[in-house]
């Protein structure tokens, strides 16, 4: 595979991403009506106000993940609706339909709470389910980014391929920033 | 013991799409992309057990603080969900009591 990602390409990979960023703050509602606010396009601002304000010595990990969380949960509270509805309207037909998936999507709780049984063997509770459904379709998410980044890389067009994927979770699972759980460093997928 | 396997499929092409593959994403990749979503949840689960044998909420939070996307979206899901339950209860506070008297 040979890196040349021309303009042209990177225009049309662009495509479907730009519709999936607005999300990436606010996935997964699970049975959530949709009042939840889209937190994207004030995102940026509270960031750079945050950024501003706090500019503190990044060697105190507890700090810094309270200040990413207070950016991620902030937006929330006071969303620009307005700003919501312009980013929407700009929006071509196809990225609104991807939008409306994005947003409805979601791991049931009752089925997430059964896997989770599954595989701890005893009971969960319902919020465990939640936050585990929650967690679930951020993974994908990022997965599916991933792939997206890697195949602009590489060159290629259409859809994800299991090789993007692959490659996507191998650089996931290298990335220092990105949570690992326990044991997915031995594993290798078949 | 192994949960079944699949259980996700219609879920994760949707969010594949949803996140920006094409409308309909290849069989192989949703697959693929569903296996290493199981073998996710399953480390976390592993890792959830080791901190507690009987995990509870907070331990599932705790193994995700050091990622403060999925942290701080589980805060907000959970706090939506109360927020849910709650209104819940009031409406159905109003014909229980009304049973009762």
């Amino acid at each position: 595979m040979d890196d040349r990602p021309s303009k042209k390409r990177k225009s049309t990979v662009k495509i479907p991403k730009r519709a999936s960023t607005p999300g990436n703050e606010s996935p997964s509602s699970p049975n959530l009506p949709s009042t939840v606010p889209i937190p994207d396009p004030t995102v940026t601002k509270p960031d750079d106000a945050e950024g501003d304000i706090a500019e503190e010595p990044k060697d105190d990990d507890v700090e810094l993940d309270d200040d990413i969380e207070d950016e991620l949960l902030h937006p929330r509270k006071g969303v620009d609706k307005e700003a919501e509805r312009a980013l929407l309207a700009t929006f071509t037909q196809e990225q609104v339909q991807r939008y409306e998936v994005f947003r409805r999507a979601h791991f049931q709780k009752g089925g997430m709470k059964k896997f989770l049984q599954g595989v701890l063997g005893q009971n969960v509770s319902e919020s465990s389910a939640i936050v585990v459904a929650g967690a679930a379709k951020l993974f994908v998410g990022e997965m599916t980014e991933k792939a997206r980044e890697v195949m602009e890389e590489w060159g290629d067009t259409g859809g994800i391929q299991p090789e993007h994927l692959r490659e996507a979770y191998r650089r996931y699972k290298h990335d220092p920033a990105s949570f690992t759980p326990a044991g997915s460093k031995k594993r290798l997928f078949r | 013991m192994r949960p079944p396997k699949r259980v996700f499929t219609r879920e994760v092409r949707l969010l594949m799409y949803g996140f920006g593959d094409v409308a309909h994403p290849s069989q192989d990749s949703v697959e693929l992309m569903e296996e290493m979503l199981t073998t996710y949840i399953s480390d976390m689960c592993e890792k959830v057990q080791s901190i507690n044998p009987k995990p509870k909420t907070a331990d599932f939070l705790h193994v995700l603080r050091r990622d403060p996307k999925k942290r701080a979206r589980a805060h907000e899901l959970l706090a939506l969900d109360k927020e849910l339950k709650r209104a819940r209860t009031i409406f159905d506070d109003v014909p229980e009591m009304s049973g009762k008297a």
